[in-house]
């Protein structure tokens, strides 16, 4: 009997489309289990974490719109990534070269950083922290946030686990 | 065609499939119907237009209908317009500091706009346009003979009087 008949029937039985078909929702499961569970880790700890954005420069007038409490997005991923458990100001500043060739560090007039410790659930693996399953929190990355006042980009500086679940 | 060959033959791969279209529909009505619902207010907020040349003065008026330039969408009704200079930041190698100075003919024109909003947990939003309005984002506004991008700068969100 031939491999492929007329037909296109594998063995004479099987439907090469179906078989395609079949093999291919297999691999779109397989992908996503293992996406999502992070198999092949050795750590896989659920925790709650918390992470420091540095968000610079941002105008003084605009300090009003950061809160304690108010949830956060991932804004191209429209993802929640946690709530602001903190915040604080401190003056922008730059780097500067004087007359005398001395490099000083300047603030800059109407403006600020803001260091912003953001709450979550999340797992650490080997690699990275997972929030919402999936979502790669690292630090170094930068994020464009949303909260429900405002839109900015901030890098996360730091990350550290409170508490294990 | 006999009775036999007629009669509807369903297997588990068109089970699989059916159940994969089904799954992709309930997503696409999430997805698009993520956004609805929420308390109507008053939303006002303020857009900066910066280092715009002397002449805009006077371009945009209170009472202005404005639209988003890109898409068209509602944006609301300008209520209070106001112009300052345009400051620059500028190194002073003397002293060490960084000082501001006003760039000449140039102005920085703020205009505040009123639109009926719907408050969210997450987000408030124009009720008109459903466009979402947070303090850092950047608009494209434009007014009976003008346009200009703009960063919003400060909102205002007030619960509409029960009627």
């Amino acid at each position: 009997m031939a491999v492929l008949d007329k037909k296109g029937r594998l063995f004479g039985r099987l439907n090469i489309i179906d078989c395609v078909a079949v093999l291919l929702i297999i691999a779109l499961a397989a992908a996503a289990v293992y996406r999502f569970t992070a198999s092949g880790m050795t750590k896989n700890t659920n925790c709650r974490i918390r992470y420091t954005l540095v968000i610079r420069p941002v105008r003084d007038f605009t300090l009003d719109f950061y809160d304690k409490g108010l949830s956060v997005y991932d804004k191209a991923k429209q993802e929640y990534i946690g709530d602001v458990d903190g915040f604080r100001f401190e003056p922008y500043e730059l780097s500067g070269v004087k007359n005398d060739g001395t490099f000083v560090m300047a603030a800059r007039p109407e403006q600020s950083t803001v260091y912003l410790d953001i709450a979550a659930d999340a797992r650490e693996t080997d690699t990275a922290f997972l929030l919402n399953g999936a979502y790669e929190l690292k630090v170094g990355s930068e994020i464009n946030i949303n909260t429900k006042y405002v839109d900015v980009t901030g890098t996360v500086v730091s990350a550290e686990i409170i508490e294990y679940k | 065609m006999n009775e036999k060959t007629a009669k509807l033959r369903f297997t588990p791969l068109d089970a699989a499939i059916i159940a994969i279209i089904l799954l992709a529909a309930a997503a696409a009505v999430w997805y698009l119907t993520r956004g609805a619902g929420g308390e109507p207010v008053d939303l006002r907020y303020t857009v900066e237009f910066a280092g715009k040349d002397a002449s805009f003065e006077g371009l945009p008026q209170v009472g202005d209908t404005v639209y988003d330039s890109v898409r068209g969408s509602y944006l609301g009704v300008i209520t209070d317009i106001e112009y300052t200079d345009s400051l620059v930041q500028i190194w002073n190698p003397e002293e060490g500091i960084y000082t501001q100075e006003a760039v000449p003919d140039t102005l920085n024109c703020y205009l505040t706009i009123a639109a009926d909003g719907i408050e969210r947990p997450a987000a408030a939003a124009i009720a008109a346009s459903d466009i979402e309005i947070r303090v850092g984002k950047e608009m494209f506004v434009k007014g009976k003979g003008y346009a200009s991008p703009g960063y919003i700068v400060w909102m205002e969100l007030t619960p509409k009087e029960a009627e």
